[in-house]
């Protein structure tokens, strides 16, 4: 009798166990449910590659996060790849709460894109970003890139601080919060959220998902 | 092997049930992030910085397992000792959380100094086992209470 009680009493827990271990399991495991966003581009967003290709990647970056700048190498292959076939749209979406340099950072390639090298501007922020992260006052550093890719420096000055790219950095981080994203980088696909790709080629894959079927 | 004759109440034998559980979900959640994790900054927690960092591993194993390991033999201990009413496994609930909560301190002191992110996650595990840690002292000073037999 007091075996059989032991059975029992280690079955029920294990059947507990196990089913509690699968829900904790469940919420764990990203979800797979489809996302879409209104994918209207608009005038004053950051393209590159073809504007009227087949395959848009819209793209929700900060500066100042590390994995924005992991994924930095690879959107650029993409480009360099698919110069046709696919149109790159950058969006900031600056997590001011948790990177206290990223909205200055957005301001400097906002201030470059001006001049017409967002994208240099970017790379060179993205591949230093431990270099700047942590200043108290990036700018220094900002302009300093700045003349390394022979802006106008008193005109990259007054734009980093100019109403106009403000609006542009929050206008773009309005967007995101209105689609509900909390994370960064976000990557839609023709407005449909991908999962962060793991690899170059699984990058690819999910772009041109479609194409393959 | 001598162990201590120490005898736990029902209440706190479930609250160490209740948090150990609470504890073992949370550790499996963060190895299952740990593995299949978006790569991404999120707003509401910095949890992908600190299970990326290289404090995340202990010999190349992830830490949120050694949680779970840990969770599991308290969860174990305290289902044997409600089974069984055995020294053994009151002694286990009364010594073992100790190094269970040093082990948290030490990591509370990885995110707050050296990795300056807090992952919510990881600081929910902190509290779960401070909390069995504080259980396993009232059981300890409750057998104080009662005078030894011989």
């Amino acid at each position: 009798m007091q075996k059989n009680n032991g059975f029992i009493f280690w079955g029920i827990s294990l059947v507990i166990l196990v089913l509690f271990v699968w829900m904790i399991v469940n919420l764990a495991t990203p979800s797979t449910k489809p996302q879409i966003i209104n994918l209207d581009i608009n005038a004053d967003d950051i393209i590159k590659g073809n504007e009227t290709a087949k395959y848009t990647l819209l793209e929700y970056s900060d500066f100042q996060c590390p994995a924005c700048a992991t994924y930095q190498p690879l959107v650029k292959k993409l480009n360099e790849e698919f110069p046709n076939d696919l149109k790159i749209v950058f969006r900031n979406f600056p997590l001011s709460e948790i990177h206290a340099n990223a909205n200055n950072a957005a301001y400097a390639a906002g201030a470059a894109n001006s001049q017409g090298k967002f994208w240099e501007m970017a790379d060179i922020l993205f591949s230093r970003q431990a270099d700047w992260s942590a200043e108290e006052k990036p700018q220094e550093k900002f302009i300093s890139y700045a003349q390394e890719l022979n802006l106008d420096l008193e005109k990259f000055k007054t734009d980093m601080d100019s109403t106009a790219v403000k609006d542009k950095v929050s206008k773009d981080r309005i967007s995101a919060e209105s689609n509900n994203l909390n994370s960064t980088p976000t990557f839609f696909v023709n407005g449909q959220k991908i999962t962060n790709p793991s690899s170059y080629n699984e990058f690819k894959n999910a772009i041109f998902a479609d194409q393959n079927k | 092997m001598q162990f201590l004759p120490i005898k736990i109440n029902k209440y706190l034998l479930l609250a160490i049930l209740v948090l150990a559980l609470l504890g073992l979900g949370d550790a499996i959640f963060l190895t299952i992030k740990y593995y299949v994790g978006n790569i991404n900054c999120s707003l509401w927690s910095g949890c992908q910085e600190v299970l990326k960092s290289s404090y995340a591993t202990m010999f190349g194993v992830p830490l949120a397992i050694f949680g779970v390991a840990y969770y599991l033999f308290i969860l174990f201990s305290a289902l044997a000792y409600l089974q069984t009413n055995k020294n053994i496994f009151a002694n286990i609930l009364a010594f073992v959380p100790s190094f269970g909560f040093l082990f948290s301190l030490y990591l509370i002191y990885l995110q707050l100094v050296v990795i300056k992110y807090i992952c919510i996650y990881c600081m929910l595990s902190a509290l779960s086992s401070t909390l069995i840690f504080i259980l396993s002292l009232i059981i300890f000073w409750q057998y104080k209470k009662i005078p030894p037999l011989s």
